[in-house]
């Protein structure tokens, strides 16, 4: 079977693509193997000098889950099981970390939807992925 | 200073730029320490949590002014904040198995958030101190900025400088040159510098923002170099919701 790493981060942008990616499934002989990941941003400065890593890790969990949830209830409504995945740090890197070392077969994310000139600027976590990806990329718009 | 000089409005973009870098974490600790404690016992914590961080930065300051006219010790800031500007740079650690964790009891926590708005307040003072160059208005203006930081923008503040790194390296930069400019205009070094070495009021700060810059960036490379695996935090598969 094949396995896909879809990439989400609860925004609206990234749920209408998951959404739009469940109407694609068609394209597939067999529903694949879908494992949904959520990349957390790490705490800085002088916040893991004083709380404990594994109350971080807890508060970096809920919030994951909390990004899930959209993604999760719209696999869920189609029938769709998934694997769920939240992990910390930069969100291309790890994205891109995370599919090598699970070795999926291709790795799924929406665009951010910042629009042109804060795309631009910005430089979305889905153009790096493109960028350095060794793995097919699909960018579902 | 006067308010018509250009001096006065870069020192006050750069009492903001400090606020929102050393202000936004302290409120964090707050509210992370507070998590575990039930409802009505976290929002009391943090509530004296954050009074306590706010109280403590109007009592600092009120020294700080006095205490930097000492010889020798503006210099010792300027030190400080050096090695605070590094630290910033830092990444999260892998792990952090420390004395102060965040306890379930609402005596370990009040201890971390004492301890924790003890030292975030410290290094805001300083910082502040040093960049107002003696005003006392400036010192005030600093104050006030990072009041509504703390109480309410720590989330947002946190969250731009996810999404754009670079704040952070700025800070920390800027972290570095009041520690330059600090340790030039030292009771002590100061008529030195004015007599012998006057460049060294530009050189100093200049040489402080690039060797935080570029201290923190090595230190923060090499942490990371180390760091191989990728951790999940929810392996699972879906259940219905």
């Amino acid at each position: 079977m094949l396995k896909f790493l879809l990439a989400v981060d609860g925004s609206h942008a990234s749920n209408k693509a998951v959404g739009r990616f469940i109407q694609l499934l068609d394209w597939y002989k067999e529903t694949p193997e879908i494992h949904l990941l959520n990349v957390q941003f790490p705490q800085r400065g002088n916040v893991p000098l004083f709380i404990d890593k594994k109350s971080i890790d807890h508060y970096h969990r809920e919030e994951g889950m909390r990004d899930l949830h959209a993604a999760r209830k719209l696999l869920g409504q189609a029938n769709i099981t998934c694997h769920i995945h939240i992990t910390v740090g930069d969100p291309a890197e790890m994205i891109l970390r995370y599919a090598q070392e699970t070795s999926c077969d291709q790795i799924i994310i929406g665009p951010r939807g910042l629009g042109l000139v804060k795309g631009l600027f910005l430089g979305s976590v889905a153009s790096k992925v493109m960028q350095f990806s060794t793995l097919p990329v699909l960018l579902v718009k | 200073m006067d308010i018509a000089s250009p001096e006065f409005w870069i020192a006050v973009l750069q009492i903001i730029a400090i606020d929102i870098v050393l202000g936004g974490d302290n409120a964090v600790v707050i509210a992370l320490a507070c998590r575990r404690l039930p409802e009505r016992q976290r929002n009391l914590g943090i509530f004296w949590g954050v009074f306590g961080a706010i109280g403590l930065r109007v009592v600092l300051i009120f020294f700080a002014l006095t205490l930097l006219t000492i010889p020798f010790l503006k210099i010792i800031a300027g030190l400080l904040l050096l090695w605070i500007g590094i630290k910033l740079l830092q990444p999260e650690p892998e792990n952090n198995e420390h004395p102060i964790n965040a306890s379930t009891t609402l005596f370990g926590t009040i201890k971390t958030i004492v301890i924790a708005d003890a030292m975030m307040s410290l290094d805001n003072v300083v910082a502040i101190a040093g960049a107002a160059r003696d005003s006392i208005g400036l010192v005030v203006f600093g104050l006030l900025v990072s009041v509504p930081i703390i109480v309410w923008g720590s989330k947002l503040v946190m969250k731009l400088m996810d999404r754009f790194p670079i704040i952070v390296v700025i800070g920390a930069g800027l972290l570095g040159w009041i520690a330059g400019g600090m340790c030039a205009t030292d009771v002590q070094s100061r008529e030195w510098v004015n007599a012998n070495a006057p460049f060294l009021h530009w050189l100093a700060p200049f040489c402080g923002a690039l060797l935080v810059v570029i201290m923190g960036r090595w230190q923060a490379a090499r942490a990371q170099a180390k760091t191989a695996p990728v951790i999940d935090l929810a392996d699972d598969t879906n259940k219905p919701l």
